[in-house]
């Protein structure tokens, strides 16, 4: 008797699930250069073609260096903070909940 | 005033209860007076027209489609690289206005002037599709 391990035997392709699809493999990272380089005098390097302006760097307990590119976030983004609040605010305002209203006399105030 | 302006519960009521106690006490720092007059401004512009031009509101798509109610955001300050926002929807009650949370979050301004720049992983890498070359 044959057993199907694979977890996806009631896979068929004539009768598609909603179960969704097994993701692909990561395509493997290869080497473009690889080259030595020297610390300057204030232990800098220099990275050669980098293809982006700004790095998330790891310093390693074996002094190996893991750099990551990063990018700026754009001025629209909204931070993670502020979207926690305005989730936690959202929710209470579906429930028909906010604070008692703000004293109009404030806005008068010079 | 044609609006009643509301705080959202928790952190935005609580964040405004306390600058206002605060304010009351005279015991804002600099930024935090800046910040309060700013805040009343707005608030004021809002109470009495929600179109103000110089609170430049407008919704977002992208968190009206997330909540499913309608988020708009209106400015604090104009001409100012990365102005600082509030978020707000029309509600609970006819006539309400509820601010749902600003933009910078108070607590992102205390930190050290390096980590306010904010870096964010790459958009994913396209891939050229396969085919044998």
């Amino acid at each position: 008797m044959r057993f199907d391990k694979g977890g996806i035997s009631h896979h068929i392709q004539t009768m598609p699930t909603t179960t969704l699809e097994r993701p692909k493999s990561k395509p493997r990272l290869t080497v473009l250069e690889n080259y030595d380089v020297a610390a300057d005098a204030k232990k800098r390097i220099s990275l050669r073609n980098a293809k982006t302006k700004y790095f998330h760097v790891q310093a390693l307990s074996n002094g190996s260096y893991l750099l990551e590119p990063r990018v700026l976030v754009p001025p629209q983004a909204v931070s993670a903070r502020s979207l926690k609040m305005l989730d936690k605010s959202v929710a209470s305002l579906k429930n028909g909940l906010a604070s008692a209203p703000v004293a109009p006399s404030l806005f008068n105030e010079d | 005033m044609a609006f009643n302006i509301r705080m959202g519960l928790p952190e935005m009521a609580a964040f405004w209860d306390d600058l206002y106690t605060r304010k009351q006490q005279g015991q804002l720092g600099r930024d935090e007076e800046k910040l309060f007059k700013k805040l009343v401004k707005t608030l004021g512009f809002l109470a009495e027209n929600p179109r103000h031009n110089s609170l430049a509101s407008h919704e977002i798509d992208a968190l009206t489609a997330k909540y499913g109610i309608k988020i708009f955001q209106s400015h604090l300050e104009n001409n100012t690289p990365a102005a600082g926002r509030i978020f707000r929807a029309y509600g609970p009650d006819k006539r309400d206005i509820t601010v749902l949370a600003i933009e910078p979050h108070p607590e992102d301004q205390k930190r050290g002037a390096y980590q306010r720049i904010k870096l964010s992983a790459l958009p994913p890498v396209k891939t050229p599709s396969g085919g044998k070359s």
